[in-house]
């Protein structure tokens, strides 16, 4: 069953003056004010005739509201005394539908999000362990990959407030890469998680452009009073569509990369596009398919390339190719070395 | 501005002159109870699993307009000598803090000192630039 949320919420409204020991029997006008000053817009009598019309008879629905109409009161009210929309429970498939939204939600718990988050969840089980309590001894039928917890999550939470209430922060991040320290100003807009890590991406000020760094190379994050940077809705949509991982290979712009893959990957490519720009060019009489991306090319990029090297060539861009083949190179000298 | 307003407030990566290879003074937090330093240290590969660090008790900083001294409180993520902290490898790294009473917001230069007259090895950082215009508030 699907319904509208706003008229859903009109349908509590009305359901809630009706219910009003307070103001029994509320007007048409009642109604409407209700439902303007909650929805803060204004409906005609019609509209709302019309919803009194489905609370009353729609069968999908299901509220089959006993709503009269009072003519020496010259009001709405329910036959039944004691009725209410809110009383109505649920329908078997909604009950189903309740029960997979709760399986799905306990994927999202755990180590993936916060703990305030996590509790809330738990909260929403116990309830509906309480009410359907076959559910609980059930064996778990929806598994997701699931890391363990990640080195920086604590801050998760925090990022995530600074991110919805726009603050800057400043925190030292500690990169890999160059194995150095520095303490980074920072605006975040968004937390992205990609193959189980999680990664604050905003606009930094020391590198004067959108930035990502992993939770797990920052620490002791301060929230700053500075107005907040938020970058042009262009350059922010580059960053977060046009890309397949986190990392932007530096100076590298939107372009067109074309791959050539052996039949069993073609198949495995076309279920799973690692893109939404990713295009099936042409597929060979002997299986093999060419496949092209139009992105920013990041480091997870060519990782991903890497790891199906030996069922994958890039044909496009050529910087490409030769990086690829550095790695092969690298990793060759690297085998030689330790094989000694 | 001083630190007996109810704000704190953040240097963030001042200069300052120090031997190569020390930590990195990565930024100073001004508080009306405390003046708080942060450091970063990559261990380096001079010594065989990347060696050992700690801090002297007896660490300071140094108001040179005033000549104030003030000792260090406390440290965290760092042992305080005689203990130390032992890397494991020379690609191992260490963030710490150091506390030092509040202090005022002036304009002007610092040191922070670990040993006087120190030797190359000591965490002694030099002429830190007090910038009052460069303060950000924290929340």
């Amino acid at each position: 069953m699907s319904f509208n949320k706003e008229a859903y919420i009109r349908y509590i409204i009305i359901d809630t003056c009706l219910t009003d020991k307070q103001n029994p029997y509320p007007k048409m006008d009642t109604l409407i004010e209700a439902c303007t000053e909650k929805l803060g817009k204004e409906f005609s009598i019609s509209a709302i005739q019309k919803d009194i019309k489905t609370m009353k008879e729609d069968e999908v629905l299901g509220f089959l509201a006993p709503i009269k109409y009072s003519k020496s009161h010259n009001g709405y009210y329910y036959a039944d005394a004691n009725y209410s929309i809110r009383k109505i429970s649920l329908q078997d498939s909604e009950i189903e539908a309740l029960k997979t939204a709760t399986e799905m939600l306990s994927v999202f718990s755990g180590s993936r999000v916060s703990e305030n988050f996590s509790q809330a969840v738990d909260k929403i089980f116990a309830s509906i362990y309480e009410r359907f309590p076959e559910g609980k001894s059930k064996l778990k039928i929806i598994q997701t990959d699931h890391s363990i917890i990640q080195k920086g999550f604590e801050h998760f939470e925090w990022f995530l407030q600074a991110a919805r209430e726009k603050i800057p922060v400043c925190f030292v991040h500690y990169s890999y890469r160059h194995r150095d320290f520095k303490s980074i100003i920072f605006h975040p807009l968004i937390l992205k998680e990609f193959q189980n890590n999680w990664y604050l991406v905003g606009y930094s000020e020391n590198h004067k452009e959108i930035r990502t760094f992993g939770l797990d190379r920052i620490y002791d994050p301060k929230l700053l009073k500075r107005k907040f940077i938020e970058p042009k809705e262009d350059v922010r949509d580059d960053y977060f569509r046009h890309i397949y991982g986190v990392y932007p290979l530096e100076g590298k712009k939107l372009q067109r990369i074309e791959f050539m893959v052996s039949p069993w990957l073609s198949d495995y490519m076309n279920a799973h596009p690692i893109h939404s720009s990713q295009v099936r060019k042409k597929e060979m009489s002997h299986g093999h398919a060419i496949f092209s991306l139009h992105l920013i090319p990041s480091k997870e990029l060519i990782n991903f390339f890497l790891s199906l090297s030996s069922r994958l060539v890039v044909l496009h861009p050529k910087w490409i190719q030769e990086d690829i083949r550095e790695h092969h190179q690298t990793a060759l000298k690297y085998d030689k070395y330790y094989q000694k | 501005m001083t630190s007996t307003t109810k704000s704190k407030y953040l240097l963030n990566a001042p200069k300052y002159h120090a031997g190569e290879g020390r930590p990195v003074l990565l930024r100073m937090e001004f508080a009306p109870t405390y003046t708080k330093v942060d450091f970063g240290y990559q261990a380096t590969a001079y010594y065989r699993k990347g060696g050992w660090v700690k801090i002297s008790k007896d660490t300071f900083i140094r108001i040179h307009a005033s000549g104030e001294v003030l000792r260090l409180l406390r440290a965290e993520h760092i042992p305080v000598a005689p203990t130390q902290h032992f890397f494991k490898t020379s690609k191992d790294w260490l963030y710490y803090s150091l506390y030092f009473p509040p202090m005022p917001m002036k304009k002007g230069f610092l040191d922070l000192v670990e040993v006087d007259p120190g030797e190359d090895t000591d965490f002694n950082y030099m002429d830190i630039f007090l910038d009052p215009k460069k303060l950000i508030e924290l929340r």
